[in-house]
């Protein structure tokens, strides 16, 4: 068993495998060998770790990515496809999900990170700009004269 | 997993109360580029023909973040179009943001003939970069601008050899025979100097003189009927010379002249085979011709009671190698198929409607009424135009009688109302793993089909 330790101090002990999932904390085992020493991880709040080590749980007997798989990966023609479970599993709000995002970038398991930036991409995906900032609240702080470029930008690729 | 999280989290009743430390409001341009970048690449934004440089002009038209983060992802403006009025204000852009990316180039002349892309133009702009090309279509639709702009190419490629780049893709689309003997010159050079793993005939007919022994992967696609059509024997030539392919694509490949003349067609690296429409004559010889040891997915999508006899000869041939097949229609008799492919890992079905299709699965695998073990297929996977109700009902029959280990549905549209379709969701998942659950899928973008002609169009489709 491995014991995890959050940002907020919170602990939680699991499978070798199920914490095995997190490139971070596999390669931290190996370098220490067997120990009884807690790992600190202090970018993750034990809310987060809870849905990470629930994702980590449920795929923890599927083979791992290899990094022939990772450089074999055409980013031109990636899918949006989720598994059933997975969809499931990242119906969450939009703050937890940016922070499992956030926490599996750290912890290093990109199975996760692709569920999670493909959920963004879904939410994106056939929206105008307008549409996009109000569905993340963000501000459009472009000035008049970038405001204009991308108009005529927008102009030319809309223009079929 | 929710017990052993009460067992071990240390106070684990009161996680939910804590508040996390640090990103509270949390939005996605606080998300650091790289995952930003990689959140912009699953945006999807099509391919060769079908490829919209409007989804990477919007991300970037966000807000500075955004736009800083999109700016920076090369492959995200990777793929350099020609269609459109603003087509070469719009190629700039993009050449100028793919930085040192691979790239897609695609000299097409738009869905309708009166855009008139001057390719020579066009080629001009991306010439530069020729090293850093990664896959090339060209629309040979309007030959006294294609051909000229493949010798310029070509020209390029001889006088600075270090140019040559290391091609994946080259696809060639026309509509019927356009392509004279005379030109095709052009085209087998061009084979045989870019030398590409990937090889599509769009529309227009392969000669046997272009160089094929380098080629891996190989699509056929609305390859036409009537005057100037396939010959049977040219195909075969093309086929034979293909030594090192691993996929072969033959969609609707039509024909018109020539008989099938039983030459063994040998293809010992081939893996992937897709049969999907076209001329009876074709299918029946390739199926019956064709030795390919290694074949581990075949995929046929066809009339198939026309082709009932050369299909059994197939899977009695390459059963034993076959882990994947998908057909469109599912009887009593093709059903028997499925005793050839004794290491079946993944069933599919693909075609229009699965209804009486998967009520005869049913029936089967109920009442199998053989003496011998029906595969145990592990994954099942598929792939319809229509989904009705009926056929979800035989569905939940088929995951109750069949152990599977995945299940993926993808259908044009839906059956029932969203309430019902969901609970049928939940339903699946909590019997199998549910890869895929799509109610809107589109198997192919029907604007491709902007290189068939009209002789395909008046052909029976496939069922």
């Amino acid at each position: 068993m491995v014991n995890l330790v959050t940002s907020d101090n919170e602990s939680f002990t699991v499978e070798k495998a199920v914490a095995s999932r997190s490139v971070l904390i596999k390669n931290m085992l190996e370098d220490v060998g067997e120990s009884d020493q807690p790992i600190p991880l202090p970018n993750v709040t034990a809310s987060v770790l809870k849905k990470v080590l629930e994702y980590c749980d449920h795929h923890k007997n599927e083979p791992m990515p290899t990094s022939e798989d990772l450089a074999a990966e055409d980013t031109r023609k990636r899918t949006t496809d989720i598994g059933e479970w997975d969809q499931k599993f990242i119906q969450v709000d939009q703050e937890m999900l940016f922070e499992i995002i956030l926490a599996a970038n750290y912890l290093d398991i990109k199975p996760l990170l692709d569920v999670g930036c493909k959920t963004v991409a879904n939410m994106i995906k056939g929206k105008t700009p307008e549409e996009i900032r109000k569905l993340f609240n963000i501000v459009n702080d472009f000035t008049p004269e970038e405001e204009a470029q991308i108009k005529k930008e927008n102009e030319w690729a809309e223009d079929r | 997993m929710e017990e052993y999280v009460e067992l071990a989290c240390e106070g684990g009743s009161e996680i939910a109360a804590k508040s996390p430390v640090h990103a509270i409001n949390l939005i996605p341009r606080d998300l650091p580029p790289e995952i930003l970048s990689s959140i912009f690449l699953f945006v999807p934004a099509g391919e060769s023909w079908t490829f919209t440089p409007l989804v990477p002009i919007r991300l970037s038209s966000v807000c500075h973040y955004w736009r800083d983060a999109a700016i920076n992802t090369g492959t995200l403006w990777s793929t350099i179009t020609f269609f459109g009025r603003h087509r070469f204000h719009i190629a700039e852009l993009f050449l100028s943001r793919a930085q040192r990316c691979t790239l897609d180039i695609v000299l097409f002349d738009g869905w309708d003939k009166e855009s008139e892309l001057q390719m020579a133009k066009a080629v001009e702009l991306v010439l530069p970069a020729l090293p850093r090309w990664r896959a090339l279509a060209i629309d040979l639709r309007d030959l006294t601008g294609a051909l000229p702009t493949l010798a310029l190419i070509l020209a390029h490629c001889r006088t600075e050899p270090a140019m040559v780049p290391r091609l994946h893709s080259l696809i060639l689309a026309a509509v019927g025979d356009v392509v004279r003997t005379d030109d095709i010159d052009v085209v087998q050079t061009c084979v045989e100097t870019l030398r590409p793993a990937s090889l599509s005939f769009c529309g227009v007919l392969p000669d046997t003189r272009i160089p094929y022994e380098n080629t891996k992967y190989l699509t056929l696609r609305c390859l036409r009927g009537g005057a100037g059509g396939l010959q049977i024997g040219r195909l075969q030539g093309v086929l034979q010379s293909c030594t090192r392919l691993e996929s072969l694509t033959l969609y609707h490949a039509m024909r018109e002249t020539g008989n099938a003349n039983p030459v063994p067609l040998i293809l010992p690296a081939l893996k992937e085979f897709f049969l999907s429409g076209g001329s009876v004559t074709t299918a029946k010889l390739v199926l019956t011709s064709m030795d390919a040891p290694s074949l581990r997915s075949f995929k046929i999508r066809f009339h198939i009671h026309k082709v009932q006899n050369e299909l059994e000869i197939f899977l009695r041939r390459h059963g034993p190698s076959i882990r994947e097949f998908y057909i469109n229609k599912f009887t009593p008799h093709t059903i028997k198929f499925l005793y050839a492919i004794p290491n079946l890992e993944t069933l599919g079905f693909i075609g229009a409607s699965a209804d009486t299709s998967l009520g005869e699965l049913v029936a089967h695998l109920r009442f199998p009424g053989l003496d011998v073990v029906f595969p145990r297929f592990s994954v099942f996977d598929i792939i319809a135009t229509r989904l009705r109700a009926a056929a979800v009902d035989s569905l939940k029959e088929i995951v109750e009688l069949a152990p599977l280990r995945s299940l993926s549905v993808r259908a044009g549209s839906g059956y029932a109302t969203e309430e019902e379709q969901a609970r049928d969701r939940d339903w699946f998942c909590a019997r199998v793993e549910v890869a895929a659950w799509n109610l809107c899928y589109n198997e192919v973008d029907p604007r491709t089909r902007c290189f068939e002609d009209s002789t395909i169009k008046n052909h029976a489709y496939i069922s």
